[in-house]
C-alpha cells in the first residue's frame, strides 16, 4: 500500500519529528540520568591488550548473554571517550530511539498506507510503558539497539517486496545478523518476518526460510553450551504459567497496571481497565476490514513471537521485556485506529497515553533521583578518601538504594576509590538470592577491630542523603558488639585482609595477589559438614606461564589437585574433612607445581588469587 | 545537501556538544567534623537522627518526623544503664489496624544478647507496649544487643515495596 501524498516540508519536518519530540517531553529526565546498578559493571571493563579486547566482546556474562555492541563495545568505547560523563551516553541512548521512532513511522507508513495512523503507531509504542527503563538506565540500551535492529531490517524487507530488488533483502540479512551483538531476542526475527509474509506479503513467505538458519543455530548454541539456572528468576518453566505470565505481560502493556503502582486506583480496577482496552480493541477488530484485520493479526505476532524467548523467566518479570514486543502491539493498535469510529479510537488512546505517561513520568523522575543519590554518594565517598587518603573507610547504614545502586556493582572501584567497605554491623540490607550475598562487601570483624584499635579507619555513617563522621561513636559500638572471630571470607587483594595471610605471597597487583610456589592463609574453621571451601585463581596469559597444577590442603589434610589451564578453570570447590568442624580457624596452605618469571620481574610467579573463602 | 551530508553534519554537532558538555560535579554533603561524642543511648527514640546508628537492622526511614515502620526482624544495639539495679527491655510501638485486619493478631519475641524473653501476643490495634525482665547474665558489658522478632509481616507489594510489621517510637533499657 502506498503512503498517501506528501504535505508541505515544515509540516513534513513536525510529521517526522512528533514522536520524537513528544518522547524528549516526557523521557527528558532520563537524558540527565547517572549512572547506576549494572553500569558500573560494564564501566569495570578494561582492555589491555588485543585478546582482552576480544574475549570481552564476545565471552558470555551475566546468564550467559553475549552482547557485544550494546554492552561491551559501547561501554568500552565511551568509557575511553567520555569517561564517567553520563551525557553522552545518554545522548547516544537518545539518539537511536529518534532514529527507531523514524524507522517505525517509516515501516508503518508503509504496512498501514495511512500518514495518520503511522505517526500515531511510533507515538503508542514511543510511550509504552515499557520504555521506562531502556530510557533512564544505560546497561538497558540492549533493548533499544534491538529495536533498531529489528525495524532497519523489516524496513528493508518491506522496501524489497515493493521494489523487488534484492539488495535491500540481503542488507536485511546483515542487519539481522549485526542484531545478534545487541541482544539475543532478535532470534525471533525471522519469526517476525514470517507472520508478516503471512499475513502481508504472502509470495515471499519462503524468503524468511534462510533466515531462520542463523537463528536456530543461535538458539541451538545458547541452549547447549550456556548453562542456565536451574532455580531462581532466570530458571526456566516450560509448562502452564507461559499462558499467565503471558497475559501479566500483556496486561502490563496496555498501561493501567503499572499506573497502579503510582496511582491508588486499586489493582482489580487497573486490571478492569485492561481488560476494557483489551475488549474494545477486540470490538474495533469485529468493525475492520481484511487489511486492518491482517495488519492486526500480524502485530499480535509481533507481540507474541518477540516476547516468546522470556517468557518462560516466570519468576523474572520486567517491563522492560516488553520494548521490542511492544511494536506489535502499537501495529494493532494503529489498525484499530483506522477501523473504529474516530471517537472511540480516540479515547481508547486517551486513556493508554493517561496511564502510560503518568507512570512514566513518575518513573523517570525515581531513576532520575536515584541516579543523582548515587553520583553524591560516590562523589562524598571520594571526597572521604581525599580527606583520608591512606585510611580504611566504613559505611554504615548503608541501605538497599545505596547498596544495590552503587557498592555490589563495584560502583567504588569504577570511581577509583580502593580499601571501602560495608561496616560488619551494617545489617539493613535486605539479601537478594540471585545475588552476592552483602556479607561479600564488609569487612570482617577481627579486621575491624584491628583497624578502628589501630587508628587506621574512618567510619561514616550515610543516611539522610549526606555522609557522617562516627568514626569515634562506631569504635565504642563495635568494641561491645563485635568479636574478633576470623573471617569466612578473604580476598587476598584486599589490603586490610593482609594479617589472615600466612607466607609465600607477593605484594597486592590490581585486586589480586601472586602467590610463589606455595602460599598459606588463615580462614574460620567450618561450622557445619555442609562447609566448602572455594578458591578463585586467576590464570595468567603470560606465555610463559602454562597449565598449573595446584594443591590444596587445609591444616596438613590434603583436600585434593586441579589444574588450571585458562581463565575458565580458575573457580574451584573443595570438601572439607568432617574431623575440620568447629576448629576455630584453619590454615589453608596452596602449592603450585611450576613458576614462572615476566620479563623484568625477578619474582617467581605461581599463581595469583581473587577470593578464598568458606560457602 | 545531499541526506548523508546533512546526516553527517548532525552527528559532527550531538559529538561536539557532548565532548564539551562539562558534566557538573556532583554536590556531595559530607561532614568530617565528628560530633561531640556523646556516647550511646540506653534508650533510643527512633526519630533521633544522632542515634540512628543504634539502630542496626530491620527499621525505614523516619515517617511524620516522629516513628519507623519496622520489618518482621530488627536489632537495635543499647547502652547498658550503670545502675547496678535489674534492667527490663521496653518497646514502644503502635499496631496499624491495616495490618492486624490482614494478618490477625501478631506475637513479639525478642531476645538480648542472645538470650531469649518471653513473647507476647497483640490482638488489638493501637499503642503497645513490649516490656520484659531481662535476667543479669544477658547484661554483661557495656552494650547490649536487642533482636526482636514478629511471627508475621505484610510482605512487600506493589504500592510499597517494604516489608512491614509494627511502627516503633522507641526502645530501651530501663532500671526496674
Amino acid at each position: 500500500m502506498k503512503p498517501q501524498s506528501e504535505p508541505g516540508s515544515l509540516l513534513r519536518i513536525l510529521y517526522w519529528t512528533l514522536p520524537s519530540l513528544l518522547c524528549l517531553l516526557v523521557f527528558y529526565r532520563g537524558l540527565l540520568c547517572w549512572f547506576q546498578q549494572d553500569d558500573f559493571s560494564w564501566l569495570t571493563l578494561e582492555v589491555h591488550s588485543t585478546s582482552d579486547f576480544w574475549r570481552m566482546l564476545l565471552e558470555p556474562r551475566a546468564q550467559g548473554t553475549i552482547r557485544p555492541w550494546s554492552e561491551r563495545f559501547f561501554f568500552i568505547v565511551f568509557r575511553k571517550l567520555f569517561g564517567l560523563n553520563a551525557f553522552p551516553y545518554r545522548l547516544f541512548v537518545f539518539l537511536t530511539q529518534v532514529a527507531n521512532l523514524v524507522l517505525l513511522t517509516a515501516l508503518a507508513r508503509r504496512i498501514l498506507g495511512d500518514r495518520l495512523a503511522a505517526v500515531l503507531m511510533a507515538m503508542v509504542w514511543g510511550l509504552n510503558i515499557a520504555l521506562l527503563i531502556p530510557m533512564a538506565w544505560t546497561a538497558a540500551y540492549n533493548q533499544i539497539l534491538c529495536s533498531f535492529f529489528y525495524l532497519s531490517a523489516l524496513l528493508l524487507f518491506v522496501r524489497h517486496v515493493e521494489t523487488g530488488r534484492w539488495r535491500y533483502y540481503w542488507w536485511q540479512w546483515a542487519v539481522f545478523l549485526l542484531g545478534f551483538g545487541a541482544l539475543e531476542t532478535i532470534v525471533a526475527y525471522p519469526l517476525v518476518l514470517l507472520a508478516y509474509c503471512l499475513c502481508l506479503a504472502r509470495v515471499h513467505t519462503w524468503k524468511t526460510l534462510p533466515l531462520m538458519v542463523p537463528a536456530a543455530l543461535y538458539a541451538g548454541l545458547h541452549i547447549w553450551v550456556i548453562q542456565r539456572a536451574s532455580a531462581g528468576p532466570y530458571a526456566f518453566h516450560m509448562d502452564g504459567s507461559l499462558f499467565h505470565t503471558l497475559g501479566r505481560y500483556w496486561a502490563r502493556a496496555l498501561g493501567p497496571l503499572p499506573l497502579s503502582q503510582v496511582v491508588p486506583i486499586g489493582q482489580l480496577a487497573a486490571l478492569a481497565l485492561a481488560i476494557a482496552l483489551t475488549v474494545a480493541w477486540i470490538a474495533a477488530m469485529a468493525w475492520a476490514g481484511p487489511k486492518e484485520r491482517r495488519v492486526a493479526v500480524f502485530g499480535l505476532a509481533w507481540f507474541l513471537v518477540a516476547l516468546a524467548p522470556v517468557l518462560p523467566l516466570r519468576d523474572h518479570l520486567q517491563d522492560y521485556y516488553l520494548t521490542i514486543p511492544a511494536i506489535g502491539l502499537a501495529l494493532a493498535v494503529a489498525a484499530a485506529w483506522r477501523a473504529a469510529p474516530r471517537w472511540a479510537a480516540a479515547m481508547w488512546l486517551l486513556v493508554y497515553w493517561g496511564c502510560s505517561v503518568a507512570f512514566l513520568q513518575q518513573g523517570i523522575r525515581t531513576y532520575y533521583e536515584r541516579s543523582q543519590a548515587v553520583r553524591r554518594f560516590l562523589a562524598g565517598v571520594q571526597e572521604i578518601r581525599a580527606v583520608h587518603p591512606d585510611k580504611t573507610i566504613l559505611l554504615a547504614g548503608v541501605e538497599d538504594a545505596l547498596f544495590y545502586g552503587v557498592i555490589h556493582d563495584e560502583g567504588f572501584r569504577v570511581a577509583g576509590v580502593r580499601n571501602v567497605y560495608l561496616a560488619p554491623t551494617n545489617e539493613g540490607i535486605t539479601p537478594r538470592p540471585e545475588l552476592r550475598p552483602v556479607s561479600d562487601f564488609q569487612l570482617p570483624a577481627r579486621a575491624t577491630l584491628d583497624a578502628l584499635e589501630q587508628g587506621l579507619a574512618v567510619v561514616y555513617e550515610a543516611s539522610g542523603g549526606r555522609l557522617r563522621n562516627i568514626t569515634s561513636w562506631y569504635t565504642a559500638l563495635a568494641s561491645a558488639l563485635l568479636r574478633p572471630t576470623p573471617p569466612r571470607r578473604v580476598s587476598v587483594g584486599e589490603p586490610r585482609l593482609e594479617a589472615q595471610l600466612g607466607p609465600g605471597w607477593h605484594e597486592i597487583q590490581g585486586y589480586h595477589r601472586w602467590m610463589g610456589r606455595r602460599a598459606e592463609l588463615r580462614l574460620a574453621g567450618p561450622q557445619s559438614p555442609t562447609d566448602r571451601l572455594r578458591l578463585q585463581a586467576i590464570h595468567s596469559e603470560h606465555p610463559n606461564a602454562g597449565p598449573a597444577r595446584l594443591t590444596v590442603s587445609v591444616n596438613g589434610l590434603r583436600l585434593g589437585s586441579v589444574v588450571i589451564r585458562d581463565h575458565r578453570s580458575g573457580e574451584h570447590v573443595f570438601s572439607l574433612p568432617a574431623a575440620l568442624v568447629g576448629v576455630p580457624e584453619i590454615t589453608v596452605t596452596f602449592e603450585i607445581d611450576r613458576t614462572f618469571r615476566a620479563p623484568q620481574d625477578d619474582r617467581d610467579l605461581g599463581l595469583a588469587f581473587g577470593v578464598v573463602e568458606l560457602i | 545537501m545531499p541526506k548523508s551530508s546533512a546526516l553527517a553534519c548532525i552527528c559532527a554537532l550531538l559529538a561536539a556538544i557532548s565532548c564539551s558538555r562539562k558534566d557538573p560535579p556532583a554536590e556531595a554533603t559530607v561532614v568530617h567534623q565528628e560530633q561531640p561524642y556523646a556516647g550511646m543511648a540506653s534508650v533510643v527514640r527512633t526519630n533521633d537522627h544522632k542515634l540512628t546508628g543504634q539502630l542496626l537492622k530491620g527499621f525505614h526511614q523516619v515517617e511524620q518526623g516522629s516513628w519507623r515502620w519496622t520489618e518482621k526482624q530488627f536489632s537495635v544495639a543499647l547502652k547498658i544503664p550503670a545502675t547496678g539495679r535489674p534492667s527490663a527491655l521496653r518497646l514502644q510501638f503502635a499496631l496499624s489496624p491495616a495490618v492486624l485486619a490482614r494478618l490477625g493478631p501478631v506475637s513479639l519475641a525478642a531476645t538480648v544478647n542472645g538470650v531469649a524473653l518471653p513473647p507476647e501476643t497483640y490482638p488489638q490495634a493501637g499503642q503497645q507496649v513490649y516490656r520484659r525482665e531481662i535476667p543479669a547474665a544477658a547484661l554483661t558489658g557495656a552494650i547490649a544487643r536487642a533482636d526482636f522478632q514478629l511471627d508475621k509481616a505484610l510482605p512487600p507489594g506493589n504500592t510499597d515495596k517494604r516489608e512491614l510489621a509494627v511502627i516503633v517510637t522507641s526502645v530501651g533499657l530501663e532500671a526496674m
